[in-house]
């Protein structure tokens, strides 16, 4: 078991119960996770979908980050990234500072890893948008 | 010098709404020409990197830049031209043709005529003025937008201790955007006792940073002389501001997110009728507006909350083009069955249809409720009744009226739209 899952583990077993929102469709079911001998218990769902959700929320909850890394041209001063699923909610800091570290050069293409496996987590970085060699004079 | 260009339809803006209408017109073996003042294909789709688009367009989470891409890559692939960082400025209704001028570095004036114009210019945003806020013009006030803007494309950080008004999709994704570079977001003040935004974005953006919502509360005062120092909260009761009660945030940054307006200065120049309650033009079951041969879809006709649906419409509204370019219909020859919103809605869109002509409506609700009823009916006559699970003003009403459900329709007598309480 991952660190971060572990640590979300513990946090809800010491709760044994938590509240949240469904961000699967536009529903907005409020879910209860509750922690029972059984497992983890969801209640205020209207699908299935919904009971994964609140499982997934209690226990590891994850999050796709997007944001944008710098490049070294002037005239494209930074390009969008996401991360190619998503990413334990404890690890988005650290990632997000792997990101700000990055400067990378033109050109640069749609779906390029430009962070690979980070930590180990299996997580790629990849770029979503692409931007043609800079033809332009630097902008003044 | 003034270059002049012939095409069957020219499509102004490049956006989601102007890239699907383009490519579709295109693709129905038509003449097209797309223009857009920015360097690039794509709208403000470029500047919204957080993912969540084309859900139901791609059945696929994409970012904004990606689905701008998908299209941008299809539209390449056609014999269209496309201008871009090219400002259209005057239209003009010919006897034969319209005609679209412009101009810009790379072409100098252009003069574009076409049979068929579509209006795909989007919206922008409201601002300080359009909401009243009190106080003095310290730097430090801008739209979310703009603030979306300069982070993603420029890279500038707008400020470090930031507060919200307005409780919309734009400042909600921008209270995550900004708390993740590192920014800290003191607060969410919405005026209305409901969220403006999609419940997702309440969640992942405000709860999980634990970011406070206000809701009934206003910013009444803005403080600071060259920056903003700080705001004053006040809650509301009745849409009165409480005495007594206000509160006061320290911040140097305060982002606007209070609604945006269909831009139809380029519209009024040809006399396209617009419509007070969604701010854009008047259309008709093909997304025709008043003036014949000029159409509109995507945010320039009404503001959407999925860019799914914008190209959709636009679709639609490129089919509407491509019948029109085949065999041309006079205004007149249509009276129509003008469409109404009654009880609990804010707009239907389209704001006219016909009998015998499968029509897609979209309206938004003036009411928040869990079990409602949508009434169609003219006159006395109930054309259709649908039970809605969930109405909210942030999420669009969608219903499609068959061929066979509009045969009955009478030309000239009011379509009347109307949400009641529905059985749970």
């Amino acid at each position: 078991m991952k660190f971060s899952v572990l640590c979300s583990r513990i946090a809800i077993e010491a709760k044994t119960q938590m509240e949240t929102i469904c961000i699967v469709c536009p529903n907005g079911c409020r879910l209860t996770v509750k922690s029972t001998s059984k497992g983890l218990v969801v209640t205020g769902n209207k699908c299935s979908k919904g009971e994964k959700y609140g499982r997934d929320e209690a226990s590891d909850p994850r999050r796709v980050v997007t944001c944008v890394a710098r490049t070294s041209s002037s005239h494209y001063p930074c390009i969008p990234v996401k991360t190619e699923k998503a990413v334990p909610k404890k690890m988005i800091p650290h990632l997000l500072k792997a990101v700000y570290r990055l400067e990378l050069n033109l050109p640069l293409k749609r779906g390029q890893r430009v962070i690979k496996n980070f930590e180990d987590s299996g997580i790629d970085v990849v770029l979503t948008r692409s931007i043609p060699p800079d033809l332009r004079k630097a902008r003044t | 010098m003034l270059s002049t260009k012939t095409y069957d339809a020219v499509v102004i803006g490049a956006g989601a709404a102007g890239m699907a209408a383009a490519c579709a017109i295109c693709e129905a073996g038509h003449t097209v020409a797309v223009l857009d003042r920015e360097e690039h294909l794509g709208g403000i789709l470029l500047q919204c990197i957080h993912n969540g688009f084309g859900l139901h367009h791609f059945k696929k989470e994409l970012t904004g830049p990606e689905y701008a891409d998908e299209y941008a890559q299809r539209l390449a692939s056609l014999p269209l031209d496309a201008f871009l960082e090219t400002t259209a400025v005057e239209l003009r209704d010919g006897k034969d043709s319209k005609t679209v001028y412009a101009y810009s570095a790379q072409h100098g004036v252009l003069e574009l005529k076409a049979q068929a114009v579509v209006l795909a210019m989007g919206c922008r945003e409201r601002n300080r003025g359009n909401i009243g806020i009190p106080g003095p013009r310290p730097s430090g006030i801008l739209t979310a937008g703009l603030a979306q803007r300069l982070l993603n494309i420029d890279g500038y950080v707008p400020g470090k201790r930031i507060v919200i008004v307005g409780s919309g999709d734009i400042g909600l994704i921008m209270a995550r955007r900004l708390t993740w570079v590192g920014a800290k977001v003191q607060c969410v003040v919405e005026i209305l006792p409901y969220p403006s935004g999609l419940t997702r974005n309440i969640v992942q953006c405000l709860q999980d940073f634990d970011i406070p919502l206000h809701l009934s509360h206003a910013v009444t005062r803005i403080e600071g002389a060259d920056r903003v120092e700080g705001v004053r909260i006040s809650p509301l009761h009745n849409g009165v501001p409480v005495p007594g009660k206000t509160s006061h945030v320290k911040c140097d940054t305060l982002l606007l997110s209070v609604g945006l307006i269909p831009e139809n200065e380029l519209s009024r120049t040809i006399g396209v009728a617009i419509s007070p309650n969604t701010n854009g033009p008047v259309v008709d079951h093909s997304l025709q507006t008043s003036v014949e041969g000029v159409f509109a879809c995507g945010n320039v006709l009404h503001v959407h909350d999925l860019v799914d649906f914008v190209t959709e419409e636009a679709q639609r509204c490129a089919a509407g083009v491509v019948s029109y370019l085949r065999a041309p219909k006079p205004k007149a020859a249509t009276p129509g069955v003008p469409v109404e919103a009654g009880a609990n809605l804010k707009y239907v869109i389209p704001n006219r249809c016909a009998p015998s002509c499968e029509t897609h409506f979209l309206m938004r609700s003036l009411m928040v409720r869990d079990a409602a009823e949508l009434t169609v009916k003219q006159g006395e006559t109930v054309v259709r009744r649908q039970s809605l699970r969930r109405v909210r003003p942030a999420e669009m009403i969608s219903l499609i009226l068959k061929k066979e459900q509009t045969q009955e329709l009478t030309s000239g007598l009011p379509l009347e739209f109307s949400i009641g309480v529905g059985r749970q």
